[in-house]
C-alpha cells in the first residue's frame, strides 16, 4: 500500500494524506492515551518536580522597578518567568499545586470509582439474572440521583458541619461515600443493559441448553464478557467522577475543607469568607471561580479548569477509543483483555496454587506482590508515648501552691517556680539553652509599680483599731505619692464639712464621697480645687458596681499596678491627693466613721530595676536553621492571700494557672517526651519561658536577642491551655499569625503539619484574627514566623483573663491533654520528619 | 402501583435529605443555655414546626412527617426569612414581627421556574435541532470507516465541562470588550435581569446535550443503515439524502427519543452550575442560597419542583415516543 502512494508523484498533496491517515488511526485511543499516561507521569513525579512549594507561598514581594525604587507586589501574580501558571492570591505557583495535587486528586477519583463498581457490579449482576430487590435498588437509586441532580445532593450532604470539619484523610472517606452513593445506581443500570444484552447471545442460550448453572454462566460466560466493557465503563466513570469533583469544588466544597482565610468562625455574622485549599488538590483550586472570574484574574480559575477538562477529556477519549476498537470486528483486544481478567482473576491464582508443581513461577510473583501490598497498608505506624492527664496535673498542681507566691516577679515564689522548671528541664533532659545556663538574666527597664501590700485601719482617738480593710479585696490604689512613703494618717473628714470649711488647714484629712454623692458628679469639682500639697492628703470614692472584689485581670493590672504621682510630669505640677476606690458599703462605712483617724500603708515596688530571668532549653538538632521555638510566659501578677475573715478563709489567688500555668505544664510534659527520642532532629527545637509579661512583656524583646531568632525561626507562643466555655466546641484550638511581614511559606507548612494531627488527637484548629499579644507583636517586628496558640477565642479570653482561680476542677483535663498530644505530634513530625505515612 | 410507590420513595428521601442538610437544625447547641432562654428559642422553633437538634432518626422522622402534614394542608411550606438564618434568643415580639416577613415557598418557586424554564426550554430545542444536523453529518452513511476526526470533535464537545465553557465564555467577553475599549460590556457576564442576561447561560447550557444528541443519532442513523430496507432502497438508487431523511433518520429519531431523558437529566443537572456560575437565579441557585440561609421548607419544595421537572419531561418524551413510534404502538395494541 506503501509503494502505490509513493508511486503518486503528487507532493502538494501531503495534508490529505495526513488526514487520510488520521482518518483510520484510531485517534481517540491515541490521544487518550497519550493523556492519560501524562497524567500518571505527573501523579508519580509531579510533586518531585515541581518548581515551587506547593502548600504555600510568598502573598508579597518586594521588586525593584527602572527608578530603583522598591515596589511592594501583592498576589494574585499574573504569569510570568517565576510563576508560568501564575500564582493565587495566597502567593503558591498554580502549576506547582496543579502538579503535586494531580496525585490526590486522581488519588480520590480512583478510590470513588473503585468503590462505585464494587457496588454496582455484584447488584446489576443480581438484578440482570432477575433478583427482584436488586433491580428496585437500582431503580431507586438511579431515578433519585437524575431527578434531583446528584450534584446539588453532593453538595447538601457534603456541606455538613460533620463533614466539613474532618480531617483530609475521613474527609476524602466522606467524599468518595458519597460519590458512591450518589452515582452507583446509573452506573449499576448501564453494566445491567450490557449483561441483558450479553444474556441475549446465542451462545448463552447454548450454555443453558447443555444444563449449566445460573452461577455458573455468570461466572464463566458473563463476567469474560462484559470485562471488556468493565474497563471502558471504568474510565468513563472516572471522568465522570472528575467532573463531579471540579463541579463541587467550584461550590466550595472539596477535600479537607478545613482551613479558611479570613474570618473563619460562623460565630461571626456577615463576614465574607474566601476559601482556601492548604492541601494540595485540583477540587479546591475550582473555589470563587465565580469571584475570580468577576475580578478578571483569569488565570488562578483558567489553570485548573484546563487540567480538569484536559484530564476529563483524556479519559474519556481512551474510553471511546477502546470501545470503538471493541467494536471493531477483527480486534484482538477482546482476547487480550480477556487473557488479562483470566490472569489476574483469583480462581486462576487457586489453580495455580493447587498445581504449584508446574506454575510455581506465577503463584511466587503474585504472592510477593500480594504481600508487599498488604505490608503497605498495614505498616503501623510509629506511635509517640502517650501524654497522661495525671502528667499534666502534676506540673499543674505544683505550680498553684501557695509557695510560688502567684509568681510575682521580683518575690521569692518566683526564683522557686523558676527553679521548679529549671529542674523538670533537667530531669528531661534538655540543654541548657544560654551557654550552659537555663537562665538568663535582664534588667526591667520600664518603670511600672506594683502594691505588693497595703492595709487600711481606722482607729479612733485613743488608739484603738476600730476597722480593718483588705487589700484588694475591699479597696484598692489608683496614685500613689512616691515610693519613699509608706504611710499616710488622716482624719476621716465628710464632704457636708468639706463644703462648711469646717475643718483644720493645717492637719491631713481623708475626704469620703459617699456613692449618693458621687452620682452628682462631684468628684471632678473637687479634683478641681483640692491640690495633694493641701490638707487633703486623700479621697475615698465609692465605686459604683456592688462589690469592689477583684474579679479579673483587667481590673487588676489596672489596680494592682499603681501610678506614682511624682513620676508624672502631670501630677508633678498639680499634685492630686491619693485617690482610694472602695465599694459602696466600705465608703458608708468610712462615713459613718467620720472623725476617727484613717491611716494607709502600702509597700510599692517599682519594676524598674528588678531582675527578669528568661529560662531557656534546647534540643540541638542537625540544622541551624528554621528552628522551633515553643514559648509561654512564665510570671505572673502574684496574689496569694488565704487570711481568715471571720473564719471564712477568703482566698485570692492569681497564680495564672489558666493564663499560662496550663501552657507550662504542656511545654514541661512536652519537652520530657521529645527528650526521650533517642535522635537528633532536623531542627533545633528551644523551649523559653519568658518573665516580666505581667510588667511590660520585656522578656520578649531579651528573647529576641538570641541567635535562634536570626536563623528564620518558627515560634509557637501557648496560652490558656486547656480552658473552654459550654458554647464552643470542646476540640476547637485557637490560633492567629500575622500574614503580612513573616514567613509565610513556612506558616503555611506548620498549619498543614497541625492540620495533619488533628484528628486523631481531637483538636480542630481554627483561625481567629482577633487574638493577640503585646508580646508576640513586638516580635513580629523581627523575620520570624510566630503563631499564637490558645485554648480560647478572642470574645471568651476577655472574661477569662485571669478569672479567679476555682482550683483545679475548672480546667478540662481532656482538653489539655488532647491539645498537649497534638501539639507533641505536629512538633515531632516537623522536627524529626516524616515519621508516618502521607 | 409500582410507579407510586417509587415516586413517594424518592420524595421521602429527598425530603429527609434536604431536612437532613439543613444547617439550622444541626447547627445549635442547647447544652448549659438556662431555662428561659430555652423557652425563648424553642417558641421560635414552634413556629416552623421542626425540632430543634438533629440528635436522632427519629428527630428526622418527625421532620419528614411533619412535612408530608405540610404538603397536605397543599402548600410547600414557608420561606423564613430572617427567622431561620440566625441563631439567638429573641423575645416573643421580635419573633411576631419576624413572622410578619415570611413569604410562602410556592411563591418563590413560581419566580425560580420562570427564569429556569427560560434556559431549559431554548437549549432543549437547540440541542434537538443543531444536535440532529450535526448526528447526520457525524454519521457513517453506510461506509465502511469512520473517520476518526468527526467522531473525536464530537467526543471533545461532550467531554468539555461546562465550568470550561463557562469559563471560556466569560473570559472572552470580558477579554473582548476591553480590546475594544468598550465601557459596557458587550454581553451582560452576569445576573438576570434581562433577557439578554440569558444568552450566555443558554450557550452554555445547550453545549453538552447537543453533542449528546448528535452522538445519539449519529449511532442511531448507523445502526438504521444496517438494515435490509435501507441496502435496497441504496442499490436502487435513492438519492444520498433521500436515503437519510426518509429511511435512516425516520427510523433513528425514535431511538434518539428514547434517550432523551438523560438529556433533560444533563441539563437540570447543569442548569446548577450554570445559574451558579451566572448568578442567574433559577430554581437551583435559589435553593442552593436557601440551603445556605437554613431554609429547609424551601429547598424541599424547589427539590420536589426539579423532580416534578423531571417527571413532566419524562412523560413527555414517553408520549411522542408513543405517538411517533408506530410499530411500538402497534405491538402494544
Amino acid at each position: 500500500m506503501n509503494t502505490t502512494r509513493s508511486l503518486k508523484p503528487n507532493k502538494s498533496n501531503w495534508a490529505t494524506n495526513i488526514i487520510k491517515t488520521l482518518k483510520k488511526v484510531n485517534l481517540p485511543l491515541v490521544l487518550g492515551l497519550i493523556i492519560v499516561l501524562g497524567i500518571v507521569f505527573i501523579c508519580f513525579w509531579g510533586s518531585y518536580y515541581a518548581p515551587h512549594n506547593p502548600k504555600s507561598g510568598n502573598p508579597a514581594i518586594y521588586t525593584t522597578d527602572a527608578n530603583g525604587d522598591r515596589l511592594l507586589m501583592v498576589a494574585p501574580f499574573p504569569p510570568s518567568k517565576t510563576h508560568p501558571f501564575g500564582s493565587d492570591k495566597l502567593g503558591r505557583d498554580i502549576l506547582s499545586v496543579l502538579m503535586a495535587g494531580a496525585k490526590n486528586t486522581f488519588y480520590i477519583a480512583m478510590l470513588a470509582t473503585v468503590l462505585r463498581f464494587l457496588v454496582a457490579t455484584p447488584i446489576a449482576f443480581l438484578s440482570a439474572f432477575g433478583e427482584k430487590i436488586s433491580k428496585r435498588l437500582i431503580i431507586i437509586f438511579s431515578s433519585a440521583f437524575t431527578a434531583v441532580p446528584s450534584l446539588i445532593l453532593s453538595i447538601m450532604i457534603l456541606k455538613l458541619y460533620a463533614i466539613r470539619k474532618l480531617d483530609v484523610a475521613p474527609s476524602i472517606i466522606a467524599f468518595v461515600i458519597v460519590f458512591t452513593i450518589v452515582g452507583w445506581g446509573r452506573l449499576a443500570s448501564t453494566i445491567e443493559e450490557k449483561i441483558k444484552d450479553i444474556l441475549n447471545e446465542d451462545f448463552i442460550k447454548g450454555e443453558i441448553a447443555i444444563g449449566k448453572s445460573k452461577f455458573a454462566i455468570a461466572t464463566q460466560n458473563v463476567l469474560v464478557h462484559i470485562t471488556p466493557s468493565i474497563v471502558i465503563y471504568f474510565f468513563l466513570e472516572i471522568a465522570l467522577v472528575l467532573l463531579l469533583l471540579a463541579q463541587l469544588g467550584v461550590f466550595n466544597v472539596y477535600v479537607g475543607n478545613k482551613l479558611v482565610a479570613g474570618s473563619v468562625d460562623s460565630f461571626v455574622p456577615g463576614a465574607t469568607r474566601t476559601y482556601y485549599n492548604f492541601f494540595p488538590e485540583w477540587g479546591g483550586m475550582m473555589t470563587n471561580l465565580r469571584l475570580v472570574l468577576s475580578k478578571s484574574r483569569l488565570w488562578i480559575s483558567g489553570f485548573p479548569t484546563l487540567a480538569f477538562s484536559v484530564s476529563i477529556l483524556g479519559f474519556n477519549l481512551l474510553g471511546q477509543g477502546l470501545n470503538h476498537e471493541l467494536n471493531k470486528r477483527n480486534s484482538r483486544f477482546i482476547s487480550n483483555i480477556n487473557k488479562l481478567a483470566f490472569n489476574l482473576s483469583p480462581m486462576t491464582y487457586l489453580n495455580e496454587i493447587m498445581n504449584f508443581n508446574k506454575k510455581w513461577k506465577p503463584v511466587v510473583i503474585k504472592t510477593t506482590s500480594i504481600l508487599l501490598v498488604m505490608l503497605l497498608v498495614c505498616l503501623p505506624m510509629l506511635m509517640d508515648s502517650p501524654i497522661t492527664k495525671e502528667d499534666l496535673l502534676k506540673h499543674i498542681g505544683e505550680l498553684q501552691h501557695s509557695k510560688y507566691e502567684g509568681r510575682l516577679i521580683g518575690s521569692t515564689g518566683h526564683d522557686l517556680a523558676a527553679d521548679y522548671i529549671i529542674q523538670q528541664l533537667k530531669k528531661a533532659d534538655i540543654k541548657p539553652l544560654y551557654d550552659g545556663e537555663y537562665i538568663s538574666e535582664f534588667k526591667l527597664e520600664k518603670s511600672k509599680n506594683m502594691i505588693r501590700t497595703s492595709t487600711l485601719h481606722i482607729k479612733n482617738s485613743s488608739g484603738a483599731l476600730l476597722e480593718d480593710i483588705k487589700y484588694p479585696l475591699a479597696y484598692f490604689l489608683k496614685t500613689w505619692p512616691s515610693n519613699a512613703i509608706e504611710t499616710l494618717e488622716g482624719e476621716i473628714l465628710t464632704y457636708e464639712k468639706y463644703i462648711d470649711n469646717d475643718f483644720d488647714a493645717s492637719k491631713n484629712y481623708f475626704l469620703v464621697l459617699t456613692a449618693e454623692q458621687e452620682e452628682l458628679l462631684l468628684y471632678p469639682k473637687i479634683i478641681r480645687n483640692v491640690k495633694g500639697d493641701g490638707p487633703i492628703k486623700g479621697l475615698i470614692l465609692s465605686d459604683r458596681s456592688e462589690s469592689r472584689n477583684v474579679t479579673s485581670k483587667v481590673d487588676l493590672s489596672k489596680k494592682g499596678l499603681v501610678e506614682i504621682m511624682d513620676q508624672n510630669p502631670y501630677y508633678s505640677e498639680n499634685p492630686p491627693p491619693m485617690t482610694i476606690h472602695t465599694s459602696v458599703d466600705v465608703t458608708n462605712k468610712i462615713h459613718s466613721l467620720a472623725g476617727n483617724t484613717l491611716s494607709i500603708t502600702s509597700k510599692v515596688i517599682d519594676s524598674n530595676g528588678l531582675t527578669g530571668k528568661n529560662i531557656g532549653g534546647i534540643i540541638e538538632g542537625k540544622d541551624k536553621e528554621n528552628p522551633i521555638i515553643i514559648t509561654t510566659t512564665y510570671d505572673y501578677l502574684g496574689f496569694h492571700d488565704d487570711s481568715k475573715v471571720n473564719g471564712v478563709t477568703n482566698i485570692v489567688e492569681y497564680i495564672g494557672l489558666y493564663e499560662n500555668g496550663t501552657a507550662i505544664s504542656s511545654i514541661l510534659e512536652i519537652s520530657e517526651r521529645l527528650g526521650e527520642i533517642n535522635k537528633t532532629p532536623k531542627r533545633s527545637i528551644v523551649f523559653i519561658f519568658i518573665d516580666g509579661s505581667a510588667v511590660g512583656n520585656e522578656g520578649f524583646e531579651h528573647m529576641e536577642e538570641l541567635d535562634y531568632f536570626k536563623e528564620n525561626p518558627l515560634l509557637l507562643h501557648l496560652k490558656y491551655m486547656g480552658i473552654v466555655k459550654w458554647h464552643r466546641p470542646q476540640d476547637s484550638f485557637y490560633y492567629n499569625t500575622i500574614f503580612d511581614n513573616t514567613n509565610s511559606e513556612m506558616e503555611g507548612d506548620f498549619l498543614l503539619w497541625l492540620r495533619r494531627h488533628g484528628s486523631h488527637n481531637k483538636s480542630h484548629i481554627l483561625l481567629d484574627k482577633n487574638i493577640r499579644h503585646d508580646g508576640l507583636m513586638k516580635l513580629n517586628k523581627q523575620e520570624a514566623v510566630s503563631i499564637l496558640l490558645q485554648g480560647l477565642d478572642n470574645y471568651d479570653s476577655q472574661w477569662h483573663d485571669g478569672l479567679e482561680q476555682q482550683g483545679l476542677d475548672s480546667i478540662d483535663m481532656t482538653r489539655l491533654k488532647n491539645h498537649t498530644q497534638y501539639l507533641l505530634d505536629s512538633i515531632v513530625d516537623m522536627a524529626y520528619g516524616h515519621l508516618l505515612f502521607y | 402501583m409500582w410507579g407510586i410507590t417509587l415516586t413517594f420513595i424518592i420524595l421521602t428521601f429527598i425530603i429527609a435529605i434536604s431536612k437532613l442538610s439543613s444547617p439550622s437544625t444541626t447547627k445549635l447547641n442547647l447544652e448549659g443555655l438556662d431555662e428561659l432562654s430555652l423557652i425563648k428559642i424553642q417558641s421560635r422553633f414552634d413556629t416552623r414546626s421542626t425540632i430543634v437538634s438533629l440528635s436522632s432518626m427519629d428527630t428526622l422522622k418527625t421532620n419528614v412527617i411533619n412535612y408530608y402534614k405540610i404538603l397536605g394542608e397543599g402548600h410547600l411550606g414557608w420561606v423564613y426569612g430572617s427567622l431561620a438564618s440566625r441563631n439567638g434568643i429573641y423575645t416573643p415580639e421580635e419573633i411576631e414581627a419576624m413572622k410578619a416577613t415570611m413569604v410562602p415557598v410556592s411563591e418563590v418557586i413560581k419566580e425560580g421556574l420562570k427564569k429556569s424554564a427560560l434556559l431549559i426550554f431554548p437549549s432543549f430545542l437547540i440541542a434537538m435541532v443543531l444536535g440532529t444536523i450535526k448526528g447526520v453529518y457525524d454519521s457513517k452513511k453506510g461506509k465502511r470507516n469512520d473517520s476518526s476526526l468527526k467522531l473525536i470533535s464530537t467526543l471533545v464537545g461532550l467531554s468539555i465541562p461546562d465550568i470550561s465553557v463557562v469559563w471560556f465564555l466569560q473570559a472572552a467577553v470580558i477579554l473582548i470588550s476591553r480590546a475594544l475599549e468598550g465601557k459596557s460590556l458587550l454581553l451582560p457576564v452576569a445576573g438576570d435581569a434581562t433577557l439578554l442576561h440569558s444568552i450566555m447561560p443558554i450557550i452554555t447550557l445547550s453545549v453538552l446535550p447537543t453533542m449528546y444528541v448528535a452522538r445519539i443519532t449519529s449511532i442511531a442513523i448507523d445502526n438504521a443503515y444496517n438494515h435490509e430496507y435501507v441496502r435496497t432502497a441504496i442499490s436502487k438508487g435513492s438519492s444520498r439524502l433521500r436515503v437519510i431523511w426518509v429511511h435512516a433518520f425516520r427510523n433513528a429519531i425514535v431511538e434518539v427519543l428514547g434517550s432523551l431523558s438523560s438529556v433533560v437529566t444533563t441539563l437540570i443537572s447543569n442548569l446548577v452550575i450554570v445559574e451558579y456560575l451566572y448568578y442567574y437565579k433559577g430554581l437551583t441557585l435559589l435553593m442552593l442560597e436557601y440551603y445556605d440561609k437554613g431554609e429547609s421548607d424551601a429547598v424541599t419544595g424547589i427539590a420536589i419542583t426539579l423532580y416534578g421537572i423531571f417527571l413532566f419531561f419524562y412523560l413527555l418524551i414517553k408520549l411522542t415516543k408513543y405517538i411517533l413510534d408506530s410499530k411500538g404502538r402497534r405491538s402494544t395494541i
